[in-house]
Formats: C-alpha cells, structure tokens, sequence
C-alpha cells in the first residue's frame, strides 16, 4: 500500500471513492445476476400456475361434458346436447393452452389426452339411436363408453392434472429459495460493501490525520522549548512536504537557540572578564 | 554567486537560518569573509556544514548536505 500512502490527497480522496462506487457497482451486478435466476424461477412458477389452472378447467369442464350426456340421455332434452357441445369444446379450448404450456414428456402426455378426448367422439352414434328410439342399444353403448374409457381418461386427466400440481409445488419451492438466496447475497454484498467502504474510510482518514497529529505533537514539544524531536513522515505528497517543511524550520530554531546559547555564553564571558 | 547557490541549497535544510549557518562555518572554520568564497574552499566547507548540520538535524541528512554542497563545484 505504499504507493497509496504517497499519493496526494487529492488522489487519494479520488481512488478511494472510485474504490467504494466499484465495490457498490460489482455488488449491483452480483444482485442483477441473482435477481435474474430469481425472475427465472419465478416465470417457471407463472407458467406452471397457468398450466395447472388449465388443467383443472379442463377438468371441470370434461366432468360437465359427462353431466350433459347423461342428462340428455335421462331426459331426451335438445339443449343438453348443445350444452355439451359447447362444454366439449371449452374443454378442449383448455387442453390446448396446457399443451402450450407444457414442455418435453409433459407435452406429449398432453397430446395423447388430447387424442385420446378426439377418439371419445362416439357420442353421436348414442344420439342416433336414442333418436331412433333403440333406447337399450344407446344406454349399451353408453355403458360401453362410460364403463371403460371415460374411467380411463378421468383417470389420466387426474394423473396428468396431480403430476402439473407437483410441477407447480416444486416451482413455489425453488422460487421460495431463489428469493431467500437472492436476499442472503443482497445482506451479504451489502455488508461487505459497507466493511469494505468503511475498511476504506479508515485507512483514508487514518493515512491524513495520523502524520497531522504527529506534526501537532512536535510542534507542541517545540513550542514548550524540547528541539529534541524527530519529524518521522516518509509520505511524498501534501504531507511530506509539510514534514519537509516543518523539519526545516524545528532545524532554524534549532540553528537559533544555539546561536542564542553561544551568544550568552560570549556575553557572560566579556561581563567576567 | 557560488556563496548564493550555496545558500540557496542550505535554505532547503534550515529554512531562515540557512545565511546564518553558512556564514558561520565560512567565517568560524575556513576563516575568511563569506564574499571571497571560491571553489577551492568548497571541500572544507561541505565537511564543516555535514559536521556542523549533524549537531541540528539528522545524521542522513547533514550527510546529504554535505554531499549536495561538494557537488556545487
């Protein structure tokens, strides 16, 4: 640290501000490196809400497709099938923004529900012969289509649906982190910063006001008549120079007081003679 | 204009006593007037301002204006 002890204050008051906004600004960028994993882990989270949010319409809206079949095929009511048709194609306006949504194995888990929901389009043929008065024959095949793939695709939506909720549980977890971790760095660079600055602060004052109350010591001794003293400041700055030139004039009363001395001496000696 | 130089360089030890001083070891040692210094006086006289420098200041230091005032010629 020599080469800062020598500089002149001006410079030194300088570099250490430089000092103090470069630990301030590196400090910044480690929090905008963290706080950019934390965005991240948040966006995951968005998305993964968003994902589960359409499952669970999707879900709601198939088990309501369900409802309104069974409901036309106890009544023969028109606008059941209407209200099945919209509610179908609601639930497959959902599927589709989950399958948007999803990314990798849970894409194509998505795809195959969504082929699985085209494949169920059997409903018609029990309209047909519900129509057709062949009432037995639509409640067989209703029977055949509820008894077995509607189980099974309630049964995957409800997998698939379980599986985003786990998706999104651990997203909450690693955002929670991500924000606890991002405020740990945020405390621990804050403090490092301020013991840095104030490490700074420190050596700063310390390297102006030590030599500065060396100088006001000696000058007391000098002044209390002690020429004994020794200028010790080894600075090539402001300060330096003033020790330079407070060692010259302590040598001048120095040179005086002796000149004083022998000048009595002579004097006491003419008087004796 | 050597006496002056040589003046000069003292000041940068002892400030105002600097005349002072030099006229001393020119008149106390060498024993001749200051006026009629020349270049054969300037080795006695830096051994006279080293010893003389060393009872007020540094030993360093009188040493440095010893040295300083024989390197005037």
């Amino acid at each position: 640290m020599g080469w800062f002890r020598d500089l002149r204050i001006i410079n030194k008051l300088l570099i250490s501000f430089l000092i103090i906004i470069a630990i301030g600004a590196i400090g910044l960028l480690i929090n905008i490196f963290d706080m950019k994993n934390t965005s991240q882990a948040t966006d995951r989270m968005v998305l993964e809400t968003k994902k589960v949010t359409a499952l669970r319409e999707f879900q709601s809206v198939y088990a309501s497709v369900e409802m309104f079949e069974r409901s036309y095929l106890l009544t023969g009511k028109e606008e059941f099938l209407e209200k099945r048709e919209a509610a179908e194609e609601t639930a497959a306006k959902h599927l589709k923004e989950a399958v948007v949504l999803a990314s990798g194995d849970e894409k194509e888990e998505f795809n195959k529900l969504a082929e699985m929901m085209e494949g169920e389009e059997e409903f018609p043929r029990v309209v047909e012969l519900f129509k057709a008065g062949k009432k037995k024959e639509a409640a067989a095949l209703t029977q055949e289509l509820y008894g077995e793939v509607l189980d099974e695709a309630d049964e995957e939506i409800g997998k698939i649906v379980s599986n985003a909720q786990y998706h999104l549980n651990e997203a909450n977890i690693q955002a929670q982190q991500q924000v606890r971790k991002t405020m740990g760095v945020s405390v621990f660079v804050a403090i490092i910063a301020v013991l840095l600055s104030f490490v700074i602060g420190i050596g700063l004052a310390n390297s102006i006001t030590r030599p500065i109350a060396h100088f006001r010591d000696i000058a007391e001794k000098v002044s209390l008549g002690e020429l004994d003293v020794k200028i010790s400041v080894d600075q090539k700055n402001e300060i330096g120079d003033l020790g330079s030139a407070f060692e010259r004039m302590v040598t001048a009363v120095r040179f005086f007081a002796s000149e004083n001395e022998a000048l009595e001496k002579g004097e006491g000696k003419e008087e004796r003679a | 204009m050597l006496y002056n130089n040589i003046i000069n360089l003292a000041k940068l030890y002892m400030g105002p006593a600097a005349e002072a001083f030099i006229r001393r070891q020119i008149k106390g040692h060498l024993k001749i007037e200051p006026e009629t210094l020349n270049n054969q006086h300037i080795g006695e006289l830096a051994r006279w301002c080293q010893i003389s420098a060393g009872l007020i200041m540094d030993k360093e230091k009188a040493k440095e204006f010893g040295d300083k005032v024989r390197k005037l010629v």
